[in-house]
C-alpha cells in the first residue's frame, strides 16, 4: 500500500486536465443525469454515451485500462443492482440497460476524479454551494485517510511480526484490538487537529478563498459536451 | 530586555485527573530564544497549549502585556504561533496553500494579502512551489516546513516548538537550527535534544513533573550533571567527556 492508495488523479498536462473542475463536474454530473434519464434506448444512445466517454478519454490521454482499474471500486456495486434487478424480474432488455447505466456513470465520474486533483473537487464543490461542513468533512476524510492508511500498514507489520499461530484466520479473531487501537488513535490525533485549528484562528466558520476561474474555454467545453449530449439523448438516425 | 511572556502561578488538571502542570511562574523577555526541557509527560506541550489559550489553566498568562482571557484570544493567537510535534496534525487542509493560507484567512486578510502571506512564508521555509501539493506526498522534512510556513503566515511575535527535531536526519536537523537562528521572533522550544538547545538558546527551563526545577543560562544548566540526570536528561553529546 503506498500513500497514493486512495487518489484517484492521475497528473498530465492535456485539455481535459486544465478545464476547471466546476465544469468537469457540470459536464459528468449531466452526463449522468441524461444516461439515468434515458428509458428505452436507440442505437444512437447504445452506441452515442459510451462515444462521448471515449472521446474524453482520448482527451484527458488516458487508457481505458486505467479507467477500468479505477472503476473496479465501485463496479461491484453494479453488479449488486443487477442481482437486485434479477429477483425483482426485470425484463434481460431492462436489466442490460440498469447494468449499463450503472457502468457508464461510474466511467463517467471515473473521469471526472482522474482529470481533477481531489482537493479542485472539493473547492468546485464549495463554491457550488455544497453546504460548507460537507466539504470540510470530505477534506478531512480525503487529508487522513493517507494518514490513517499509513498507521494501520504499521499497526498491521507490528500485528504480523508478532504472530505465530499457523492458522492466519485464528489470528484474525483478534483484529478487532487493531482496530480498536485505531479509533482510539485517530480520536486523538482528532483531539490534536482540532487544536491545531484554534491556534491558527479558526472560530467554527470555515474561511473560503475563489481559487478557481471558469474561462472561455470551459464555456466551450461545457456548451459543446451539452450540445452532443443533448444530440445522442433526444437524436434520431 | 522588556518581558513579552509572562507566566504567573499556572496549574493545569486534565480531565482524567492528571495532573499536568502545577503553580508554572516563568518570564521570557522579549527577542529571547529560550529551551524547555525535562523527561517524557513533564508537561512541556501542555505548558505550550496555554501560552496561546488552547489550553486553560488555573492561573496568569500575559502575552505583550495582554493577559489571555476568552476576549483576547483573538490577538493573542495572533501573536503566539505554536509548531506541533507531528506535522500531520497541524497540516489537515487538502493543499499546502490552503494549510498556509488558513491562519490568515481567520485573521480576516485579503485575498491580495493571503496570498502574499502565503508565498512569503513559503518562501522563507525554502517551500516555493509547493503550493498545490497535497501534505501526505511531502517528506517529513518537507512537511515540518510546511508546518513552520503556516505559523509564520501569521506573523506571529512569539515562536513555541514542540519538538521540533524529531524525526530529522542530521542534514535537514542542522539546516532548521540554521533557519530558527536567522528568526528574530521571540523563540521557546521544547525539546530532548540537548545539542540543539546548546545551538540556540541562551536560556534552558528544565521541567519534571509539572514543575518548574531550575533554570538558568544554557551553559550553567548543562554544567550541571547531577541535575540534568536527576531529572531523566543528559549532557549534550558535544559536551560530554570534557
Amino acid at each position: 500500500m503506498t500513500h497514493q492508495w486512495h487518489d484517484a488523479y492521475r497528473h498530465a498536462s492535456t485539455p481535459a486536465h486544465h478545464l476547471d473542475p466546476r465544469s468537469k463536474l457540470f459536464a459528468g454530473l449531466v452526463f449522468v443525469g441524461t444516461v439515468l434519464c434515458t428509458r428505452h434506448w436507440s442505437l444512437l444512445q447504445g452506441a452515442g454515451y459510451p462515444a462521448l466517454l471515449a472521446a474524453v478519454l482520448l482527451l484527458a490521454r488516458l487508457s481505458p485500462l486505467t479507467l477500468l482499474k479505477r472503476a473496479m471500486g465501485i463496479l461491484p456495486f453494479a453488479l449488486l443492482m443487477l442481482l437486485s434487478a434479477a429477483f425483482s424480474r426485470l425484463s434481460y432488455a431492462l436489466m442490460m440497460e440498469v447494468l449499463l447505466k450503472a457502468i457508464l456513470s461510474v466511467f463517467a465520474m471515473a473521469l471526472v476524479s482522474m482529470t481533477t486533483p481531489f482537493p479542485d473537487l472539493l473547492r468546485a464543490l464549495e463554491q457550488c454551494r455544497v453546504p460548507r461542513k460537507l466539504v470540510m468533512f470530505l477534506a478531512f476524510l480525503y487529508r487522513y485517510a493517507a494518514v490513517l492508511g499509513k498507521e494501520i500498514v504499521r499497526a498491521e507489520r507490528g500485528w504480523r511480526s508478532r504472530t505465530f499461530d499457523r492458522f492466519w484466520w485464528r489470528e484474525w479473531s483478534r483484529a478487532g484490538h487493531v482496530l480498536a487501537a485505531l479509533l482510539i488513535r485517530s480520536y486523538e490525533r482528532a483531539e490534536r487537529v482540532y487544536a491545531a485549528m484554534l491556534a491558527r484562528g479558526f472560530s467554527s466558520r470555515m474561511p473560503a478563498m475563489h481559487l478557481l476561474h471558469f474561462g472561455p474555454g470551459d464555456a466551450v467545453f461545457v456548451s459543446i459536451s451539452s450540445a452532443l449530449l443533448a444530440i445522442v439523448r433526444w437524436g434520431r438516425i | 530586555m522588556a518581558d513579552i511572556l509572562e507566566v504567573r502561578h499556572l496549574s493545569f488538571v486534565y480531565p482524567d485527573g492528571t495532573t499536568a502542570l502545577r503553580d508554572i511562574t516563568l518570564r521570557i523577555g522579549e527577542g529571547e530564544r529560550v529551551a524547555v526541557i525535562g523527561p517524557n509527560g513533564a508537561g512541556k506541550s501542555t505548558l505550550f497549549f496555554h501560552l496561546n489559550g488552547t489550553f486553560r489553566g488555573e492561573g496568569e498568562i500575559t502575552v505583550q502585556n495582554e493577559k489571555v482571557s476568552n476576549e483576547t484570544l483573538y490577538s493573542i493567537r495572533r501573536a503566539v504561533g505554536l509548531v506541533f510535534q507531528d506535522p500531520n496534525d497541524q497540516l489537515f487542509m487538502p493543499t499546502v496553500f490552503e494549510d498556509v493560507a488558513f491562519g490568515p484567512v481567520n485573521l480576516g486578510c485579503s485575498e491580495t494579502e493571503v496570498r502574499d502571506r502565503v508565498e512569503r512564508s513559503l518562501r522563507q521555509v525554502g517551500m516555493e512551489g509547493s503550493e498545490a501539493l497535497v501534505p501526505h506526498h511531502l517528506s517529513l522534512g518537507q512537511r515540518k516546513k510546511v508546518a513552520l510556513a503556516c505559523v509564520l503566515a501569521l506573523e506571529p511575535k512569539i515562536l513555541a516548538f514542540d519538538e521540533p527535531s524529531s524525526g530529522l536526519d542530521p542534514r535537514s536537523r542542522r539546516v532548521l537550527i540554521e533557519f530558527l537562528k536567522t528568526l528574530p521572533q521571540t523563540i521557546l522550544i521544547a525539546t530532548h535534544d540537548l545539542d540543539l538547545v546548546l545551538d540556540l538558546c541562551q536560556r534552558a527551563v528544565i521541567m519534571d513533573g509539572g514543575r518548574i526545577v531550575y533554570e538558568g543560562n544554557v551553559p550553567d544548566v548543562f554544567g550541571q550533571e547531577m541535575l540534568l540526570k536527576s531529572h531523566g536528561l543528559e549532557k549534550p553529546l558535544s559536551l560530554q567527556g570534557r
